[in-house]
């Protein structure tokens, strides 16, 4: 099938088009997928380098599991962000073990398109914010505000309940205000 | 302190910025994923292409078709029960099978079915 015939094609029917053999449906797949998974994989583990590893490694998986797809049981977005997770937990537990002084600084060369320092700072406070949340917390808080899932898909992604994951992001975003606080004018926000 | 009052508002503003933040993957990453697609559709392809080693033998379908070993064992008791019929008739049964056989003593199909003419009678 033609590449750009493929732009209002679903994920799940690209993927069965990739299992059977069409080669554009990848490219279509990865220019779709590839930036999302990126972008949380970064905002989970805060290192670009480890970030594209594991962007790599869940796009691995997708062709993988690609001939055994069933359209319509699962949405392959869902999938995908569940794959990612796993990947950045695993990664996470590893830093753990080697212990917080042989780990480096984290580096993110990707500060995205935003221009403006005062943005950057914001971002960076924000990103500082999240890092210090509990992990449910953060995953529950990124994937509800800065992904834009709705709960019963971030329920699937973290495989528990809707209410669970209601609980976590309320919790979360309390945590954030509080790890906030005292940078408002720090970061520009004025009472008008 | 209206300084240390961070509020939802504010933090709903700094989730819109964190959703303007573009994460493009590098050209690399792209060439990469690329690769593993291709390659991963062609192990697809060739494993879908080649007999499975798991395959049945023609003589194993036929084997299974016809009701597998309860079958064989049914058909090898039907064939042994044959031929020793065969080599040993029961005595009744010799006498209907030599007259006909040799051709000694005229035997007609009425005999063996005594309903036949009825049925042929009726039509």
């Amino acid at each position: 099938m033609a590449f750009d015939a493929l732009a209002d094609v679903s994920d799940d029917a690209l993927l069965v088009l990739y299992g059977n053999g069409d080669t554009d449906a990848a490219r279509a797949l990865t220019q779709r997928l590839l930036p999302r998974v990126l972008g949380f994989a970064t905002r989970m583990l805060n290192d670009a380098t480890e970030a594209e590893d594991v962007a790599q490694e869940a796009m691995l998986r997708l062709w993988k599991i690609a001939g055994d797809w069933r359209q319509g049981e699962a949405k392959v977005s869902t999938w995908l962000y569940r794959v990612v997770l796993n990947l950045c937990t695993d990664r996470q537990r590893k830093r753990k073990g080697i212990g917080l002084d042989q780990i480096s600084e984290p580096e993110d060369e990707t500060p995205g398109a935003v221009a403006g320092l005062q943005e950057q700072e914001r971002l960076a406070a924000l990103k500082d914010a999240l890092a210090a949340l509990p992990d449910r917390q953060r995953q529950a808080v990124v994937l509800r505000h800065i992904e834009g899932f709705k709960n019963p898909e971030i329920a699937q992604v973290l495989e528990i309940s809707v209410e669970a994951v209601e609980s976590l992001t309320a919790r979360g975003k309390r945590s954030l205000e509080v790890l906030l606080a005292g940078k408002r004018a720090e970061l520009g926000y004025t009472d008008d | 302190m209206t300084e240390e009052k961070f509020d939802s508002g504010a933090l709903e503003g700094l989730f819109d910025l964190a959703r303007t933040e573009k994460h493009v993957p590098s050209s690399d990453l792209i060439v990469r994923v690329l690769a593993d697609a291709d390659t991963e559709q062609a192990v697809c392809r060739v494993t879908s292409s080649k007999p499975s080693e798991a395959r049945e033998s023609r003589l194993a379908v036929v084997f299974r078709a016809i009701g597998g070993w309860p079958a064989i064992a049914g058909m090898a008791t039907a064939t042994v029960a044959g031929i020793w019929i065969g080599l040993s008739p029961p005595a009744t049964l010799e006498d209907i099978s030599s007259s006909i056989l040799t051709g000694e003593t005229d035997a007609y199909l009425s005999e063996l079915l005594p309903g036949f003419d009825d049925f042929v009678a009726e039509g």
